[in-house]
Parts: C-alpha cells; structure tokens; sequence
C-alpha cells in the first residue's frame, strides 16, 4: 500500500512538473509573400508548445491564411489562395531577467493545405461563352526557420512575438472544359512558390 | 457448174448477213459518226467526227479558229463570251502517267517540250498536268503525240456570288472579347484561296488588318483579276477573326489550284476558306482532282471550309428516261427540252455529268463508256432553235460530262437544254447545273445540288442562312452527296454588308463560308483545342434549324459560338 501511495505521489508529481511546461497560445500575424503576384495579410493560428529544458521547447500550431493572387501566365490565375500550415517547431530558448523575457531562434516543418478559388472576373467571361476554367494546387510541405521572443507579462502569461521565414513549393495544374464536348485543356503549373516572411504577435498561457 | 454458184452464194450471202449485222450493230455510232442527224425539230445537230483527245469545247474554238466554222447559235446574232479564238490558247494537257527511273511525270516533261516546239509556251505543271498556251493550229498536232493522254480547257472555278452582320448574329463577337486564358493568342493563319481581290489595298488597315499576305498563282501574277469577291470574302474572315494573319492567294485554272493549295500548306496555314465552285470536276461522292486538294489540306491539320455552291435553283437530276425511243430523253411525259429563264446581258453555260466515273485512282477516274450529248438551245419566234452542242466522247478513257459555254444572252428569253444517248448500254443518272438563269429552273431538283468540292468528306461544308432570319436561301445548295452522304455541314449568316460590295449586299454561300472559317479562327486563337474538338464544338454549337440533327439544308444548323 505504501508503495503504492509513494508511485501515485511520484507520478502526481511528473505530471504537475509536465503540466507547468505546457502552454497553450494564439497568435496574428502579418504575411509578407515572397512571390510579387502575390499580396498577403491577416494571419491567425493556434499554437501548443512545450518546455523540455529551459533553453529548449518544441511547439505544434497551425495557421491560416490567405492571399491574394495577381496573377501571371506561367503561375497561377488572379484569384485567392487560402494556406493552412501544421507546423512542428524547435526552439532554441536564452531565457533572461529571471526568465522574464526569453529570446529564442527557431525552426521546423509543416504541412500545409492549400486551396485556390479563381476570380469570377477570369472564369465568368469564359462560362458566358460556355467554357469553364478550373485551377488546383497541391498541398505542400513547408519549412521554416526565424527568430522570436517571449515576454511575461504576468505570471503564467506571455506575450509573444517572432518572425519566420517559411518556405514552401508545391504544383498545381489547370483545366479549360467546353462544357457542350467536354473538350479541354489541361497543363501543369510547377514551381509554385508560397513561400512568406511571417511577423507575428501573440498570448500564450503557461500552465 | 450450178452447184458451185449455189456454194458461191451461199458464201456470199452468209458474208453479206455477218456484214450487216455487225453494221447494224454498230448502226447508232455509224448513223451519227457519218451522217448529219436531226434533232427534235428538224435542225440538223452536228456530226461526231472529232478527235476523242480534244475536249469537244475545245474542239469547237480550233473549228472556229482555222476553218471559221461556227455553232448554231452565231446566227442568231448571239455571242461567246469570254472565250476568244485569238492565238493563242489556255489549254490544260493531260499526259500520260510514264514514271521513268530518273524522273517522276516523264510525260508530262516530253508534253512540256513538245509545247516548246510548237511555239507554245508553258505556264505551270502539277504531276502530270501541263498548262500552258498554244496556238490554237497546232493543237490536233500535240494530240498526236503519245504521251498526251487528253486536252482540255482548264476548268475554272466559278466564284460563288454575293452577301457582317454575322458576328454577332453568331456570338463571336463575345469570343473576340475573351481575354487569353494560358496561351500566347497566337494569331490564327487564315487563307482566303479564291480568284481575284480587286480593291484589297484600299481596304488595309480598316476593314482588312493592316497588312496581309498575298500570291498569285495566275499565269499572269495578277492577284486582282478584276474580281472584289476574294476581298469582300477576307472582309468578312477580318470581322470574325479580327486578329488573323490573312493570305489572299488567288489562281485561275484547276492546276493553278493545285499548286496554290501545296504552297498553303507549306506556308503552315491553319485555315481555308474556299467560295468557290466547280462543276463537271468530280463524281460528286468526294473523289476528283479538286477533293483531293481538299483531302491533301485536312491531311496536315488544316480546316477546310469551302461553299456549298449557289445552285439548288440551276439544278436538276434524273436517270435518263426515254419511253418514245427516240434517244432524247424526257424530262416530262413528253418533254424532252428542260427550259429555263436568262435576263439579258447575262453569260450562259450548261454542264452536264452522269453516273459513269469509274473508279479514282492515281489523279484520274477509270472513265465512261456510256456517251451521252448535251445541246443547247433558245427560244424565239415561238420555236426553239439550236445553240450549240457538246459531243464529248465517252469511250471508255474520257470522263462522263458535257460542257457548252459561256454563250451571252443579248435579249431576255428561254434557254432549253435536251440530252441525246449516243451510245449507252444502260440509263444512267443524268446532272446538270446552268448558269445564268433568274429563276429555278424547269423540272428543278434542289437535292444533291452540291458544286465541287463541297462533297467533300474533308470539307466543312457551308449553306447559307438569311442572316437576320434565319432562313434557308432558296438557292444555297444542299445535298446528299451522290454517294449519300449529308451536306452541308453547317450554315451561316449571309446577305451581309460589305465595304466591297457597297450597297449590294453579300449573299449566297460564299459570304457563308468566310464567317464560318473566321469563327474557326477566333476558336483557335483563344482555346488551342485539336481539330476534332473545335470541330466537335462548332457542331455542338449550332443552332439546329430545319428537320431536327444534321440535314441536307442545314447541316447541324446555323452557326453560333454562343454555349447551349
């Protein structure tokens, strides 16, 4: 029975030490896209990190995002490209001022979810005279790397800023369908680039 | 002494009874071969004599020419036009197919020499065709050499009539409109091959683009021949591909055609658009030298799109019928003149084809041996008299048809044509067209009224539909085909403006074909589908008037880009 009781306390106690290295965060963010036909924007994302050691935590999040897309012959179609990143990120902690604040560099992988939605002002001409357009693009994978700093506000909560550099290249393709003959075209569209620098600013609690 | 006379007799007798039967076998080619006949009216119809290597209307200028003997019709104050019998002559030869080891069409290059050696002069070849021009007194000399297998006078292509309303009748102006989707808007290479484009250079820059391509494939170079209907065809190509390269490439004869045609290819185009017809040059079921340009064009990815021809109205057809025995054949219980009205001041020709081609095979038909004539006639003082006639032979080399023109009506009236079995063993399905007349004919046949080479299976065929009512015009000719295929094709807006008809409007198939070739274009131009799938989707496209589906007025309707 004692022995029973002491493991209970002894796990009690790993999970109490696991717990407070948790934190839980939400972040914005401004997208800057490294491709010129593209405009970026607003970024939100959710983010669930962990402390290993103080000068090390790793941390799971998602984002999205949208962007704008000009549009170009080689690329895609004028339109908008929603991005979804899960990414998988280390950081490499230098905690000072009593861990108060906490600079940090950092760098990961994801997997992003891509969709494109062409604008009516492309297709609409196109369906007037019976011929649809479509474009997809492929998910991808991404990697990223950045710098970026926590400041504790109070005592479990933090606020939280970096800035990231994310790389990510996938493909995608176009069909052009007469919709009397089914009739089409088709082609790829390689080398697309979705690549942005990411500043971002957030909250995140620490258990 | 008594029994070898009777044994002479007997032999004799029994020569006498082989002899005359053999004659009169052969009594219908002896009777007319020798003897001046009649016609229907007691007017004596001209003896068939001439060299089966002539072609009988050229024959009738090498009469006129060097013994000044003349047809019928000469003395009714009436007049040829345009043919001349000055010196010295078109003609085309054709030689005989020799393929020696060094050199391909050996007989045609001993034609061309023997040309120069009678002071003619050769103007172009095409495998075994030489044109060139001779005088008219050394013609029977040629066609004694061997190696000239026939000599005619080239066929003309007859250029198919007036009549753009129709770009946005058919929706292409909303094509026009479209803005690239994916590709480099590669200006589509459009050919208008017809015979003349008088007045081209005035219209540059505004109702044509602002520079065009042209050539002459004519003996003498002229790319304007005195003829606007090239350049009221390319005006309408402008309207409905705006941003085509447009070559206007014209020609003269059969084998200028032919030449012209191998050089568009060369030239990479894309698109031809054809308003012009011929008559007499084809079986109608898609063979001929005419189709086979038609054919060599479609065979490197080229859209073919030629008119259906302007001729429901000057059309009739029939087997022949001639239930009194007399060899002139009925087109009625007892007619045996079909009539037709010609205003004055109006060119006249009949032509005339039957049922007995033979086979197509090396750029020739195996040829007929059932010999039918054709005369030509016109009405005065209450009586029909003879105009002319055409005795081509039929012997088994030479082709089945007829061909009297271009006589010039000075004064309305009547025409008459009356067909004559010469020497046939069957019935054969007659076709004539005429020219010049204002009125359907008598015993008019709209069907099967195709002109060559709109039987093409390698054409896209073109009627023609009043552009603001979607009407059929009463002449745009309509098939089947004689081997029983639907055409046309498709139709197409005509009646429409153009600069180069000023107040006349532009009517008949050929303002049709133009807006169906420029249509073509601007599909290409925008949406680099194959050949099968523009195709597919202009038929889809149009709007089915007529019987429901594809029929012999309409093809598969009216011509629209808009979707269904």
């Amino acid at each position: 029975m004692k022995k029973v009781f002491i493991a209970t306390l002894l796990v009690l106690s790993t999970v109490t030490f696991t717990i407070a290295q948790l934190r839980i965060g939400l972040s914005g963010a401004y997208s800057i896209p490294s491709n010129s036909n593209y405009k970026g924007g607003i970024a939100v994302g959710v983010q669930i990190g962990y402390i290993i050691i103080d000068n090390l935590s790793v941390e799971f999040g998602g984002m999205t995002y949208k962007y704008t897309v000009d549009g170009s012959r080689e690329g895609l179609s004028k339109g908008s490209l929603s991005l979804v990143p899960f990414e998988f990120t280390l950081q490499g902690r230098l905690p000072l001022s009593e861990k108060k604040i906490i600079p940090y560099i950092m760098v990961g992988f994801g997997y992003e979810k891509n969709k494109f939605s062409i604008d009516s002002q492309v297709t609409a001409p196109w369906n007037n005279a019976g011929i649809s357009i479509e474009e997809k693009v492929e998910n991808s994978m991404t990697y990223h790397t950045g710098i970026g700093v926590d400041f504790f506000l109070i005592k479990k909560l933090f606020a939280n800023m970096n800035v990231k550099y994310l790389m990510a290249e996938t493909e995608g393709s176009w069909r052009q369908t007469d919709t009397g003959t089914g009739a089409s075209l088709s082609g790829s569209l390689n080398n697309l680039k979705f690549g942005a620098i990411l500043i971002s600013l957030g909250l995140k609690y620490s258990f | 002494m008594k029994k070898q006379y009777l044994t002479r007799f007997i032999v004799i007798f029994f020569l006498i009874t082989i002899s005359a039967i053999y004659l009169v076998s052969k009594g219908d080619i002896l009777n007319v071969k020798n003897l001046h006949d009649t016609d229907l009216y007691n007017q004596t119809i001209p003896p068939k004599f001439h060299n089966p290597k002539i072609e009988y209307e050229l024959y009738k200028l090498i009469e006129e020419a060097t013994i000044q003997k003349k047809a019928p019709g000469w003395s009714f104050g009436l007049q040829r036009n345009p043919i001349t019998v000055e010196d010295p002559i078109q003609i085309i030869i054709e030689s005989k197919s020799v393929f020696s080891a060094r050199q391909l069409y050996a007989g045609a290059n001993i034609a061309k020499n023997m040309v120069l050696a009678l002071g003619g002069r050769v103007e172009t070849t095409f495998k075994d065709l030489v044109q060139c021009r001779l005088p008219v007194s050394t013609i029977e000399e040629l066609s004694l050499n061997d190696f000239v297998r026939y000599i005619r006078l080239p066929f003309k292509p007859q250029a198919l009539e007036m009549i753009s309303e129709g770009v946005n009748k058919t929706g292409a102006n909303s094509w026009q409109n479209l803005t690239l989707y994916r590709s480099d808007g590669e200006s589509p290479k459009i050919a208008i091959l017809d015979i003349g484009f008088k007045g081209y250079q005035s219209l540059l820059g505004n109702e044509l683009p602002s520079d065009v391509n042209t050539k002459s494939f004519r003996a003498d170079g002229d790319i304007f021949a005195n003829q606007v209907h090239g350049t009221a065809c390319a005006e309408i190509v402008h309207d409905m591909s705006p941003n085509a390269n447009l070559w206007l490439v014209n020609f003269a004869t059969d084998v200028e055609q032919h030449k012209a045609v191998d050089w568009l290819i060369s030239q990479g185009i894309q698109i031809i658009s054809y308003s012009i017809g011929w008559e007499n040059s084809g079986a109608g079921n898609g063979t001929g030298p005419i189709c086979e340009d038609v054919e060599k064009a479609k065979s490197q990815g080229i859209f073919w799109v030629g008119a259906a021809g302007n001729e429901a109205e000057k059309h009739w057809e029939g087997t022949y019928s001639d239930p009194d025995n007399d060899r002139w054949h009925n087109f009625g219980s007892v007619d045996e003149i079909l009539d037709f009205w010609v205003p004055a001041y109006t060119d006249v020709s009949v032509f005339l084809n039957w049922d007995d081609w033979g086979s197509w095979n090396l750029g020739n038909y195996s040829g007929s041996r059932q010999d039918y004539d054709l005369y030509l006639y016109i009405w005065s003082n209450n009586l029909w008299y003879l105009v002319d006639s055409s005795l081509d032979w039929q012997e088994g080399s030479q082709w089945p048809t007829e061909y009297i023109g271009s006589w010039y009506a000075t004064k309305a009236t009547y025409w008459g044509v009356a067909i004559r079995k010469f020497n046939a063993t069957r019935n054969v399905k007659l076709e004539l067209f005429t020219k010049g007349n204002s009125a359907p004919i008598e015993y008019n046949v709209p069907e099967g009224s195709l002109t060559i080479p709109a039987d093409s299976a390698s054409s896209i065929t073109v009627g023609a539909t009043d552009w603001s009512s979607d009407t059929y015009h009463s002449y745009s000719s309509r098939g089947p085909t004689h081997d029983g295929r639907v055409k046309p094709d498709i139709s197409a807006p005509s009646g429409v403006s153009t600069v180069s008809y000023g107040t006349t409007n532009f009517y008949g198939t050929s303002a049709a074909t133009p807006h169906v070739a420029g249509a073509l274009g601007t599909i290409r131009e925008k949406v680099a589908y194959s050949y099968d799938q523009i195709y597919y989707m202009l038929q889809i496209r149009a709007v089915d008037l007529g019987q429901a589906g594809k029929d012999n007025q309409y093809g598969v309707g009216r011509l629209s880009l808009n979707k269904k």
